[in-house]
């Protein structure tokens, strides 16, 4: 059965990069006793695929990550999710009966560190990839104290998104190109979650960007082309990132998806 | 500051000794934020004041590299089982973050507790090889320690160091406060537990060394006067005080499989060096290689039951999760009991898709049959160590192997499906000739031969050979102690011999050739034999920018020149010489059982191109038998070929010994 987890990845894990947090993930599974299911072939692998790679530094409560496991699945299965599963040489009436999503997500919560808990567990169909479905992501920008001090915030956020097309210069190893970003601010606000804050960080933004494979825009380029737009100096250092939830299609929560088992 | 989601509750707090925008600004923040599964936590020991003695244990190099070190996990497992002392770990703080921490003062940092190792009881220090001398330097300057011994107050941490190094320590006498001669299964919570209790009673730094220096296998420099002869030779090496002892005695742990050892290795957030679990099976070698050090320093041989493997191997791999297993010993192959081993590790662990490695195995039809069970044929390569090129020189370096053996076993692997090969070899040998250089080549162009000769059918392609060639330090400890080095154009003068010898091969394209950097080579060749005086040598570079020797990118050999000429110090006088035998030599007063008598005989032995029996063959008298277990004591063979001949080692070190010669 192939499940996707949601997860945080919050505190000093941060600065463990989205490769290296996926090898820890791994083991973090085979400590756990978990049935996993692993591809075939010479040196089999755990079947592990994260909805979208989160930044070294920056948190988030809703990582979402699809498992293959060697359990029964018992929704119903087309032919080709019979086919997929004999390909990774299981035969699914043969696989031991699932525990409950909660026995699961603690299993895999008593290996990890504070601030890594699997919140949510839901059974997926067999070839559904989250990575695919990703459209959207929200996030919350806390700004360190003294970064855009004497700036009024949501007049900024106001005159910002009135513009008619934000376009920024991006630059990739491969590749250098101009892109507007407007279309992919889906939402920017003030936000008042600033009593979560860190120590040192008083304010906050609300963000709701494009995420995924069609169109991906970060939150800090969404503060660093702000801050051009209001002629200040941008400081990457100056912010905390926080993303708080994943959505697939026209906005339907990452949680949302997915049978309750 | 929280806030809830799903029922959790996020915390923004940070307990991390650096600020945020140091670790987003530093490349791998992960190496410094420590909480790794299985690192051991005593915060709340500490808070409630049930924390006597903290002890920092450093490898003063980069996390990757540091994490990798199996040493460290031991003492760390070891000292920890201790109810009321927390021993954490410190790396080598990369260049990146080096700048930072002094540009800002901030103090080096423990990982687990991320307190300043500046507050701790101990700072041990590993030393595994000569290139990170300046690194040990770093710690302490970051750590706001003071880099001499002799300046260190009472409320400073007792700075003392382990490992191979420390059986040459006398380049670092003025750096540490005490060196540890063995292994530490043995007076480690001894030195630690005397600290504590010397600490409650209120007595001083200096009554807690005198005292130490009581303790078998315990070396403080301070209390050691040294003199040196007009030619710049050792005139004596005296204790200042007559309960100080002349001799400092290797400390051996005799029964391993009832060693304290981490039955739940660390699991680090990030890929490092070593990213598997270690299994080590064995300590000590049977086999007498003339160059290596470790051979004769772990001697004698001991090896862990195989109950005990079977249990650690088992409760390593369920308490990390690790893909891959690797044993870890000088030479797996003469593990008595690898047979049942690599049955029980097979048979349990393939089928949980753990990857099984085997470093260190001789190439027999047993070990490749091995070898196809655990890895893809088509994709590994083998490893060959002949170390020289004829078997000339490959019988005065003692190497135990033949050019039938490597035949045997090539041939053996290509039939069994491999095609690529490594050789490993080292230049600079005691007695090399042209000829031992070129007959590397010759070597490899016969183990293409030997590929070739395999049906077109039958073959997987091209063989690919890649030859290595490191070049030859002498290391205290070895017949070789008192070899000569070379300068570093004549080194490379080697290599090129080498390479156009390969060049001109049949099969010159099959076979690749890759060399070592020969300016390191210098420098660690001065500290590996080098005296106290080298001690300011290595205070002048790391205070001009030395940092981080061993990796090639950071090496900077003008510093080090630089050094030498503004401390006075010829370096060649440590490299180019041959020490006559009767030259007093800076680790003289280090006992680690092979007596100076075997090592002299066998460099007498090695220059006339006599080879010497392995242990398990014939005991040749080195004198590790004093410790009273290894193969000396193992069940001998119904010839009586390995029969002890001698009574006791004070027999044995006066009488002449009288092998019969090869030749």
């Amino acid at each position: 059965m192939k499940v996707r987890m949601k997860m945080t990845k919050t505190g000093p894990i941060r600065y463990v990069g989205h490769l290296d947090f996926m090898r820890f993930f791994q083991k973090a599974l085979r400590r756990s006793g978990i049935l996993t299911a692993f591809s075939r072939g010479y040196s089999p692998h755990m079947l592990i695929s994260f909805a979208s790679p989160l930044g070294v530094g920056l948190e988030s409560l809703a990582e979402y990550v699809d498992v293959d496991l060697a359990y029964r699945d018992d929704f119903e299965l087309s032919e080709s999710d019979v086919q997929h599963l004999k390909n990774m040489g299981l035969e699914n009436e043969e696989l031991p009966p699932v525990p409950a999503s909660e026995v699961l997500a603690e299993m895999v919560n008593r290996e990890m560190p504070e601030g890594v808990r699997v919140l949510l567990m839901r059974r997926v169909g067999v070839t559904d990839k989250a990575m695919a479905l990703v459209t959207g992501a929200d996030y919350l920008v806390f700004l360190k104290n003294g970064f855009l001090k004497d700036t009024d915030l949501a007049s900024a956020i106001a005159s910002f998104l009135a513009e008619k097309s934000i376009v920024i210069h991006k630059v990739t190893p491969k590749s250098e190109s101009d892109v507007d970003i407007r279309p992919l601010i889906r939402e920017l606000a003030v936000s008042n979650k600033g009593a979560a804050a860190p120590e040192g960080y008083e304010r906050a933004l609300f963000m709701s960007l494009s995420a995924g494979s069609a169109a991906n825009l970060k939150p800090e380029t969404v503060v660093e082309a702000l801050c051009r737009h209001l002629g200040q100096e941008y400081d990457p250092l100056a912010l905390r990132i926080l993303r708080t939830e994943m959505y697939a299609g026209d906005k339907k929560p990452f949680s949302e998806i997915g049978e309750a088992f | 500051m929280i806030m809830n989601n799903n029922g959790f509750t996020y915390n923004s707090k940070s307990h991390l000794a650096l600020p945020d925008d140091v670790l987003l600004k530093i490349e791998k923040p992960a190496r410094y934020i420590g909480g790794e599964v299985n690192s051991v936590d005593k915060r709340e020991l500490l808070e409630s004041g049930k924390i006597s003695v903290r002890y920092a244990m450093c490898f003063p190099d980069v996390y990757e590299i540091g994490m990798s070190h199996l040493g460290i996990q031991i003492i760390c497992e070891q000292l920890n089982r201790l109810p009321d002392v927390w021993c954490e770990r410190v790396y080598s703080p990369w260049p990146d973050l080096h700048s930072i921490m002094k540009d800002r003062g901030i103090p080096l940092f423990a990982l687990e507790s991320q307190d300043p190792v500046k507050d701790f009881d101990f700072l041990g220090i590993t030393l595994q090889y000569e290139l990170c001398y300046a690194n040990i330097l770093q710690i302490l300057d970051l750590a706001g320690i003071p880099l001499h011994a002799a300046d260190r107050g009472e409320d400073c941490p007792i700075v003392c160091a382990g490992g191979p190094c420390t059986y040459n320590p006398e380049p670092l006498a003025d750096f540490f406060d005490f060196f540890y001669i063995g292994e530490s299964e043995t007076v480690m919570n001894d030195i630690v537990l005397l600290r504590r209790d010397m600490k409650a009673a209120g007595r001083s730094r200096a009554e807690y060394l005198r005292e130490l220096s009581h303790i078998p296998g315990m070396y403080v420099p301070s209390l050691y006067d040294v003199a040196y002869n007009e030619d710049g030779t050792l005139a004596s090496f005296e204790p200042k005080y007559p309960d100080v002892p002349a001799r400092v005695v290797k400390q051996v742990c005799m029964n391993l499989s009832e060693a304290p050892y981490p039955e739940k290795p660390l699991v680090p957030y990030i890929k490092v060096t070593q990213d598997r679990v270690v299994l080590e099976i064995m300590r000590g070698c049977i086999r007498g290689c003339r160059f290596c050090q470790a051979g004769m320093l772990y001697r004698p041989l001991r090896e862990k039951s195989l109950e005990m493997l079977k249990r650690e191997a088992d409760l390593m791999l369920s308490g990390t999760g690790q893909e891959e297993i690797s044993l870890s010993s000088l030479s797996s192959s003469d593990y008595s009991k690898l047979p049942e081993l690599l049955d029980y590790l097979i048979g349990k662990f393939r089928v949980r898709s753990i990857n099984i490695s085997l470093p260190s195995l001789r190439i027999d039809n047993f070990s490749l049959d091995v070898m196809k069970q655990v890895q893809d044929v088509k994709k590994s390569s083998l490893t060959f160590a002949p170390e020289a090129g004829t078997q000339r020189l490959r019988d005065v370096i003692n190497k135990g192997i033949t050019e039938a053996d490597i035949m045997k076993g090539s041939s053996a692997a290509f039939r069994g499906g491999w095609n690529k090969v490594k050789l490993y070899f080292m230049l600079g040998l005691p007695t090399e000739t042209e000829e031992d250089m070129k007959g590397i080549a010759h070597l490899a162009q016969a183990i293409c031969d030997n590929y070739y000769e395999i049906p077109k059918a039958e073959r997987n392609g091209k063989c690919e050979i890649t030859v290595s060639t490191s070049f030859f330090v002498p290391k205290p400890f070895t017949p070789f102690q008192w070899a000569p080095m070379y300068r570093q154009d004549d080194y490379l003068t080697r290599a090129q011999i080498v390479k156009n010898e390969i060049r001109s091969m049949k099969n010159q394209k099959s076979i690749r050739y890759m060399w070592h950097e020969a300016n390191s080579t210098v420098l660690e060749g001065v500290f590996a034999r080098g005296d106290r005086r080298l001690g300011d040598v290595i205070e002048y570079a790391y205070r001009h920018g030395a940092l981080f020797d061993a990796w090639t990118d950071y090496f900077r050999m003008d510093i080090w020149m630089e050094a030498f000429a503004a401390c006075g110090i010829d370096h060649e006088f440590y490299t180019l010489r041959e020490r006559p035998v009767d030259e007093l030599l800076p680790w003289d007063f280090i006992d680690i059982g092979v007596t100076r008598r075997f090592m002299e005989r066998e460099w007498k032995r090695a220059k006339e191109g006599f080879t010497t029996p392995n242990c398990r063959e014939k005991c040749s008298g080195c004198g590790a038998r004093i410790f009273g277990g290894g193969v000396c004591f193992e069940e001998r063979h119904d010839d009586g070929s390995s029969v002890i001949s001698w009574k006791s080692r004070d027999e044995e070190t006066g009488a002449d010994h009288k092998e019969e010669d090869p030749a």
